[in-house]
């Protein structure tokens, strides 16, 4: 006999069809001591800790992946975790990129050398692995997460947050204790009732991509313009693994973004919409170049990152000389260490780099929003002025935030008070029970 | 007498002139970092060696003392550093560590380098310059010298510096009239020679010569040998010694990366297994982390470990928990004393550590009953 003929598989394959009953969206209601939503860079980690203090931890992503900036927006070379020959951020932001750094077989840079450039000690890291792992430690912590989900609406009621969250096809009423808002754009801030703000002109986002298909060096720049150079020339870069020396550079070509705003569904498509826009006519523009007529888009990332949009008002707000003074508030959490670093209107960067021997600390106070209950955030929404705040929106730092707003959370839960409400020295101790390196005075 | 003593001026100024000139023709232009093998073995007498460059097929000079030190490495360079044939030839010696970092440069007596416009470099530059070449991470061997001149002159505000990628302003790593000769040099310095020197050294690497490297006063000499403990089997106690140092220093990247450094064969000893223990009690969360994950390596995990770090269960964090776990996972430690108090931590509240405790449990087998009763009972209500 020989083979079955098509015809006579078919049928059989085909006779499973049946109607199904109309989808409805499933609705229902969870408790759990704290929720906290976003898991980017701050939020991962965040949950990561409330997770391991023993808490029971929701995390709401409203993508389909964790780690936001650092993976889905393609700036995988997070930092800045050393300062002048110390660690200045651990934990558990920097177990997981120490993770990644070695299940990827990567090389750290030389920590114990003060570059010429703060960059250099940034960590490249193979972002898909990041993804992979920053889930792993999320479920091993206990944390529920519930991707593509956003919350509607928020209200404290008696003691607790009720936050209605909504996904694909689910809408769930979530009770808890204590929220920590890691959306970045201290979204649940503002839905809970508490002031936010932003400044007229806010820094553009960047699109990450990569080209391929010419060679730089041979590459007639007498007959490209100007305006052209750098995205030709940066985009060759690539992270040099000398054998005798440290990494040179990171990968990364990207285009501007200006007013990117991922706060909402409708801003961020905007932000995505006009990135990809402007990527779309730079690779028409470089294809008509001599030498790049097979020039190709070889990698793009998922959605346009930001730089910065709101900011909540909150029990302090860290201004530019905390930040570049290095001063150490009695309930600093952590460590921050980063050039302030303002990008103007797209085309030029404003630096202050910090003197010798200078950290920046972060108060508990700067992640608790002016009269609020049994609510924190971390990350780039951190109350501060304008300067202060393009230093602390950086990847390490956000995750010190984290650890530290789940910290303070977690210990509120236990005892049913507001986290300002913490014994701030409590909250220090657990943090360096879970490896943090909390700021002290010297 | 006005014009005598005019006359006798004249004299002295001439004659001083005379000797200012003849004593700088006569000190050669030299500029030198911290040396990789310090200045008493230095200012031995040297035997020099030579070397054919595989990739350069130029003559690398390597300078030893009698004991068969190796000290340093030098090469001349010779050549046109312009267009118009009229610039003064370069003719300088480069010198390199024998880790292959750059250690200096020196001028022949009576040379000195030259500007495009001919002027001799002043003593700013040359400082400049030998500051320049020990700049490794300088991107001059990424771009050809013409593309680098055809970099936009960015205003340092301009330069990205999140992206890290964006080159710096031509102006900052060259010397002012000097792009050329700056250029040729720090790629000489930083080119294949480099590492062709570093080979070279490493094929001659003893236990004595890598403690020596070890005691540099240069970061970067003590992070190369570490990097090359392999090259070396079995370690001295002075090599042992100034690893456990190393490690318990609070400057993470040097204790990472002698942690890095030890190896299984050298695990095979006890007693710096529970020397590197010790240090784990005190050190920082991210090195205990490190610690654990070099002892997976050993071939066994010492008795005196497995007994120290059981009394430390029930204090340690959830993570680290699991880490001591995976450890003890690892080297098949299943003793009752080690599995009773692991069978404690199933009454912890915390979930996750608990947790821990119980899937290391279970992988356990253990035919213990009041234990198979624990974890039934753990398994029942809490998972």
């Amino acid at each position: 006999m020989g083979a079955v003929s098509l015809g006579m598989v078919t049928p059989s394959l085909a006779m499973g069809e049946e109607l199904v009953v109309p989808y409805k969206v499933k609705e229902e209601s969870i408790t759990t001591e704290i929720l906290v939503v976003g898991g980017g860079t701050a939020g991962t980690i965040a949950a990561i800790q409330a997770g391991r203090a023993g808490a029971e931890t929701i995390l709401i992503e409203s993508g389909s992946q964790l780690g936001g900036t650092t993976t889905t927006g393609g700036v995988a070379f997070p930092g800045i975790f050393h300062a002048w020959g110390k660690q200045i951020i651990g934990g558990i932001g920097w177990e997981l990129v120490m993770d990644c750094v070695e299940l990827n077989g990567d090389k750290l840079p030389n920590f114990s050398r003060i570059p010429d450039s703060h960059w250099k000690h940034q960590i490249t890291l193979n972002a898909p692995l990041y993804t992979l792992l920053a889930e792993e430690k999320c479920l091993e912590a206990g944390v529920d997460i519930r991707y593509y989900e956003s919350p509607t609406l928020i209200e404290f009621k008696k003691g607790k947050w009720m936050v209605e969250s909504v996904g694909k096809g689910t809408k769930t009423t979530i009770a808890c204790n204590q929220i920590i808002d890691c959306t970045g754009n201290a979204l649940i801030a503002s839905m809970a009732g508490y002031d936010v703000l932003r400044e007229e002109d806010t820094q553009p986002g960047s699109l990450v991509f990569r080209l391929g298909g010419y060679d730089y060096n041979i590459l007639d720049l007498t007959k490209v313009p100007k305006e052209y150079h750098n995205v030709l020339r940066q985009n060759m870069l690539e992270n040099s693994k000398r054998a005798s020396r440290e990494h040179t550079y990171v990968p990364y070509s990207y285009v501007y973004v200006p007013g990117a705003d991922s706060t909402t569904s409708a801003t961020h498509t905007t932000a995505n919409n006009e990135g990809r826009n402007t990527l779309l006519n730079l690779v028409r523009t470089l294809k008509t170049f001599p030498g790049c007529e097979n020039l190709k888009l070889v990698d793009l990332k998922t959605e346009t990152a930001v730089r910065e949009t709101y900011r909540i008002d909150g029990l302090y707000k860290m201004n530019k000389d905390d930040y570049t003074s290095g001063k150490v508030f009695d309930d600093a959490i952590s460590h921050s260490f980063y050039p302030i670093d303002l990008h103007r209107e797209g085309k030029s960067i404003y630096q202050e780099f910090l003197k010798p021997d200078v950290v920046a600390s972060i108060p508990l106070r700067s992640l608790i929003p002016k009269r609020s209950q049994n609510f924190l955030v971390a990350g780039r929404c951190v109350s501060s002025d304008r300067l202060a705040n393009s230093a602390l929106r950086v990847q390490a730092s956000c995750m010190g935030m984290g650890q530290a707003a789940a910290v303070a959370a977690v210990l509120a839960s236990k005892q049913g008070i507001s986290p300002a409400e913490v014994d701030i020295n409590e909250v220090k101790d657990l943090l360096k029970k879970h490896g943090a390196i909390v700021p002290t005075q010297a | 007498m006005i014009k005598v003593r005019f006359f006798c001026v004249v004299i002295i100024g001439l004659i001083g002139l005379l000797l200012t000139s003849f004593l700088q023709e006569k000190q050669s232009i030299k500029y030198m970092q911290v040396a990789t093998i310090e200045s008493s073995a230095a200012d031995e007498p040297s035997i020099i060696v030579t070397f054919k460059d595989s990739v350069t097929n130029e003559t690398i000079f390597l300078c030893k003392t009698k004991d068969n030190i190796p000290l340093h490495y030098f090469k001349k360079v010779t050549g046109e550093v312009c267009d118009d044939e009229e610039c003064r030839l370069l003719n300088i010696v480069v010198y390199w560590n024998i880790t292959g970092r750059y250690l200096g440069f020196e001028l022949p007596k009576g040379e000195f380098l030259s500007k495009y416009d001919h002027d001799p470099f002043s003593e700013n530059e040359y400082q400049q310059l030998h500051k320049l070449l020990a700049d490794e991470s300088l991107p001059l061997d990424k771009v050809s010298f013409e593309k680098l001149l055809e970099q936009p002159n960015n205003k340092k505000e301009d330069i990205d510096a999140l992206s890290g990628a964006t080159s710096k302003n031509i102006a900052d790593m060259v010397v002012k009239g000097a792009a050329f000769t700056t250029y040729r040099l720090w790629n000489t310095v930083n080119g294949t020679t480099m590492d062709f020197v570093s080979e070279l050294t490493e094929k001659q690497l003893t236990q004595t010569l890598l403690n020596r490297i070890l005691q540099s006063q240069d970061i970067t000499d003590k992070l190369w040998a570490l990097h090359r403990m392999d090259a070396v089997i079995g370690l001295t106690p002075q090599l042992e010694a100034a690893l456990l140092e190393m490690i318990s220093s609070d400057d993470f990247y040097l204790s990472y990366s002698a942690i890095k450094a030890i190896n299984s064969i050298h695990l095979k000893s006890a007693e710096l297994q529970n020397r590197l223990f010790s240090i784990y009690q005190k050190t920082n969360h991210s090195i205990k982390t490190a610690l654990l994950k070099k002892l997976m390596e050993a071939p066994f995990l010492s008795s005196e470990i497995i007994q120290t770090s059981r009394d430390l269960l029930p204090q340690l964090n959830g993570q680290q928990l699991d880490d001591l776990l995976q450890l003890y996972t690892k080297h098949n430690i299943n003793d009752v004393e080690t599995y009773t108090v692991v069978a404690k931590i199933l009454e912890n509240e915390n979930k996750y550590i608990s947790k821990n405790a119980y899937a290391f449990l279970i992988g356990l087998q253990i035919n213990d009953d009041d234990i198979i009763e624990l974890l039934n009972a753990y398994k029942k209500e809490k998972l």
